[in-house]
């Protein structure tokens, strides 16, 4: 009897293990609901975050990489650039002679080279350099800029 | 039984707690990123604003050490000369005796082209330049008697410091270089026009001299003209001790003293020794003498060169019986030319040599005759050079047969103290001249001596102008009193201490000259350079922007072509254990020093500088060319202006630089 108890309650109780009630289902749904939205909202995010974290080390790395092929022009070649598209640059500074890698296609890298003296007029030895990085930002489409500004003499 | 079954709900509890926890992770590190790509390029910026700013700053720097190591006269004082973008730094850099100084506080330097870097640009970007100079050592000379060490001279470190900040990312970059503030001037040698430790093997007077043209001449001398000239009585005694002071002096060395004989240089004015007087004196005949009775009579005096020609008829043999080694003229003319006399300070045993011409003058016919040169037992029996037996025995009867008479006016050989020649450069009132034409510097009353040196002391005495100047200690002192140099100056030859003034240092004169060629392919001397071998110079060598230096060379120096100071600057090249030997006849505007060794002038010499060495010796040239040594006054380590301006400041162009 005991045995047969045992059975019989056993397999009342094995169909009850297996199963879910609806109400359990439901409130697992309703939960899981609550949270995978806003689970999923930080996760992109987190996302947008690192691409933008991303595109302003590139930004960085576009910026230095150009300024140091500029600081590798000879002093006799160097002369005043209008703000300019890098890819539409003359010798000597084209990226070529450069040995600078052209920028990615969502970034716009300009740059404008004016001559300076000590006393900050017009002429040399100095050149101040501005690097421009524009790019848009890949989630809002908003431009972003990043500007660098160095002096370069020249290289002997 | 029944709660085994609501597993679900832990479940995806569980699963919700996960996922938060992994969005939250993965929002925490790219938030983290985002911050460390922003400080990045943040970093960025400032590095490059930070590398301009010390770029810009180390140019203007470099430009104010340029115009400190510019001694050209339109640079000086150099506050007051600077230029307005250099004033500020100059005036934070230099003491007050105008030579910068290290310090512990750091100097702020502020260019305007800092301004461009920053202007319109981020709102939170700083940039500071400053620079640190500190003490790393004094350039210390060895504490044996000689040259005094100038505690001023030392290595600096040179450090500019650059931080720039943007948006708090901060960047910090340095550069630094050994610097060495040196004298460039070579102590008290440059003092000398020439300075000679000893005579050498070659006789000093070899010079055998005529009157009769340079044609005549086997050999050219050197003159040395060591300042200005006087001309002749332009002096006035109360100039003279400044007159003197500031001439480029002449030291000649060793026991044995030095012989100076005049010489006529074949008849040019250009090669005749300086400051030989040759004006002729009168003089009535005593009454104890025979031919007093004879108006027309007068005894003469006259001075004159020493050459062989005064043997000859032309000179009534007057100097018959002297041996012709006495006649021979020096081979260097010590005080100028004849035409260009230029009176100096001899240092050392030296004498001057000169002829002195005596006889009777006919005043109506302005006839002479000399009397020769006689010694006593030739005086008696008319036996005498250049007269016949019945005139010289008229002569004789006119001293009453005294030879004591007649030495007092035959012809003779004069040698006195060499410094007592510059009494003929003082104009005095009435001028005291003995009846022999010498000046005897005994009988120069005091108001009318030149006064007594300040920068130089012979065993512990003021040098005078017009004495023997020799002794065993010598002290050489600026005009400060500041004392330069204690010791034996026949002693001084070891130089090495100048080693440790050597900016740069090179195995090989090849690597020498590859350093010192500039853009427009000009070998340029600026910095003070060892070379450890032999140094041929094949080459102009250069000095620019009022700079010069000094070249060290352990062993030989050859010149074989020109150097060139525009502004006289101080070039100076020292053989530290060799000789120079100078096969150019191109200008040499430099000093030269071989202390050790011998100046050979295998050719012409056209110095304008000095020279200095263990002896000198010249070949034999053409009468047709010249030896000259003109002193620079810009070696004068005595006249403390000079001596400062002989400072320079000297320092690698490229720094190290490093991110702090």
């Amino acid at each position: 009897m005991t045995k047969k108890s045992i059975n019989l309650s056993g397999q009342r109780h094995r169909r009850a293990q297996y199963g879910f009630t609806l109400v359990e289902i439901l409130i697992a749904m309703f939960i899981l609901q609550l949270v995978i939205a806003p689970v999923y909202l930080m996760f992109t995010e987190t996302q947008r975050t690192m691409y933008k974290a991303a595109d302003t080390l590139t930004a960085a790395n576009l910026a230095s990489s150009l300024i140091a092929g500029l600081r590798d022009v000879p002093t006799k070649a160097m002369r005043p650039q209008p703000l300019e598209e890098d890819t539409l640059l003359g010798p000597p500074y084209q990226l070529g002679i450069l040995d600078v890698l052209p920028a990615p296609e969502e970034f716009t890298r300009k740059v404008e080279i004016i001559p300076l003296d000590l006393a900050g007029r017009e002429g040399g030895p100095f050149y101040l350099v501005e690097v421009q990085i524009t790019w848009f930002n890949r989630k809002t489409k908003t431009p972003v800029n990043y500007t660098v500004r160095d002096l370069l003499k020249g290289a002997i | 039984m029944k709660t085994r079954s609501g597993f679900v709900l832990p479940g995806v509890l569980m699963l919700v707690c996960i996922l938060i926890l992994l969005a939250a992770t993965r929002h925490y590190f790219s938030r983290n990123q985002l911050i460390q790509a922003a400080h990045g390029a943040h970093y960025e910026k400032a590095y490059h604003l930070a590398v301009g700013g010390l770029d810009s700053a180390d140019e203007l720097f470099m430009k104010a050490v340029s115009y400190f190591n510019d001694s050209r006269a339109e640079t000086m004082p150099k506050i007051a000369k600077a230029p307005p973008e250099l004033l500020p730094i100059l005036k934070a850099l230099l003491d007050k005796d105008g030579l910068p100084y290290t310090r512990k506080e750091f100097i702020p330097i502020q260019p305007a082209v800092f301004k461009h870097l920053q202007s319109s640009w981020e709102n939170f970007a700083t940039l500071k330049v400053e620079v640190e100079l500190k003490d790393l050592e004094t350039l210390v000379i060895p504490s044996a008697p000689g040259p005094v060490s100038d505690e001023r001279e030392k290595k600096i470190l040179v450090m500019l410091h650059a931080e720039a900040s943007i948006n708090g990312a901060v960047a910090k970059v340095c550069r630094y270089r050994e610097a060495k503030l040196v004298n460039i001037l070579p102590s008290i040698l440059g003092k000398f026009s020439l300075y000679l430790r000893q005579q050498g093997s070659l006789d000093n007077n070899s010079f055998v001299d005529t009157f009769a043209g340079t044609g005549g001449l086997k050999d050219t001398p050197l003159i040395v003209y060591s300042g200005k000239s006087t001309g002749f009585a332009s002096l006035k005694p109360e100039a003279a001790a400044d007159f003197f002071e500031s001439q480029g002096w002449i030291f000649l060395g060793g026991d044995a003293p030095w012989i100076v004989g005049s010489g006529p240089g074949g008849g040019s004015g250009e090669h005749a020794s300086g400051m030989q007087m040759n004006d002729q004196q009168m003089f009535p005949i005593p009454a104890q003498d025979d031919f007093s009775s004879l108006g027309f009579l007068a005894y003469y005096s006259q001075p004159e060169f020493l050459a062989v020609d005064l043997k000859k008829p032309l000179y009534n043999q007057a100097f018959r019986d002297v041996n012709n080694d006495q006649l021979f003229s020096s081979r260097i003319r010590i005080s100028g030319s004849r035409i260009t006399p230029t009176p100096t300070n001899i240092v050392g045993k030296a004498i001057y040599r000169w002829a002195l011409i005596q006889g009777f003058t006919n005043t109506a016919t302005q006839k002479f005759a000399p009397f020769p040169m006689l010694k006593e037992p030739q005086f008696p029996g008319g036996n005498w050079p250049g007269m016949s037996q019945n005139a010289a025995m008229t002569v004789e009867e006119n001293f009453a047969g005294d030879f004591k008479r007649y030495s007092a006016r035959m012809s003779y050989l004069i040698e006195e103290n060499y410094n007592s020649i510059n009494l003929r450069a003082l104009k005095f009132p009435s001028p005291p001249l003995s009846t022999a034409i010498q000046i005897d510097p005994i009988s120069i009353s005091d108001k009318d001596r030149p006064g007594t040196s300040r920068r130089l002391k012979v065993d512990t005495r003021p040098a005078t102008f017009i004495d023997v100047n020799h002794g065993n200690s010598y002290q050489v002192c600026r005009d400060d009193g500041k004392v330069l140099f204690d010791g034996n100056l026949s002693g001084f030859e070891d130089l090495r201490h100048f080693l440790s003034k050597a900016g740069e240092s090179f195995d090989e004169p090849v690597d020498f000259f590859k350093k010192i060629k500039n853009k427009e392919k000009e070998n340029v001397i600026s910095n003070i350079y060892y070379i450890k071998g032999d140094l041929l110079i094949d080459r102009p060598l250069k000095a620019k922007d009022g700079c010069g230096g000094m070249v060290l060379v352990g062993g030989n120096i050859t010149i074989q072509n020109e150097i060139v100071a525009p502004n006289l600057e101080t070039i100076i090249l020292i053989s530290l254990g060799g000789n120079i030997r100078i096969a150019t006849s191109s200008k040499i505007q430099a000093g030269l020093i071989a202390l050790k060794g011998s100046i050979q002038a295998g050719s012409s010499l056209n110095v304008e500088g000095i020279l200095s060495a263990r002896d000198l010796s010249m070949s034999l040239l053409s009468p047709l060319g010249s030896r000259k040594l003109l002193y620079n006054p810009n070696f004068d380590a005595t006249d403390t202006q000079i001596y400062n301006r002989g400072f320079r400041f000297f320092m690698p162009e490229e720094g190290i630089t490093f991110v702090q």
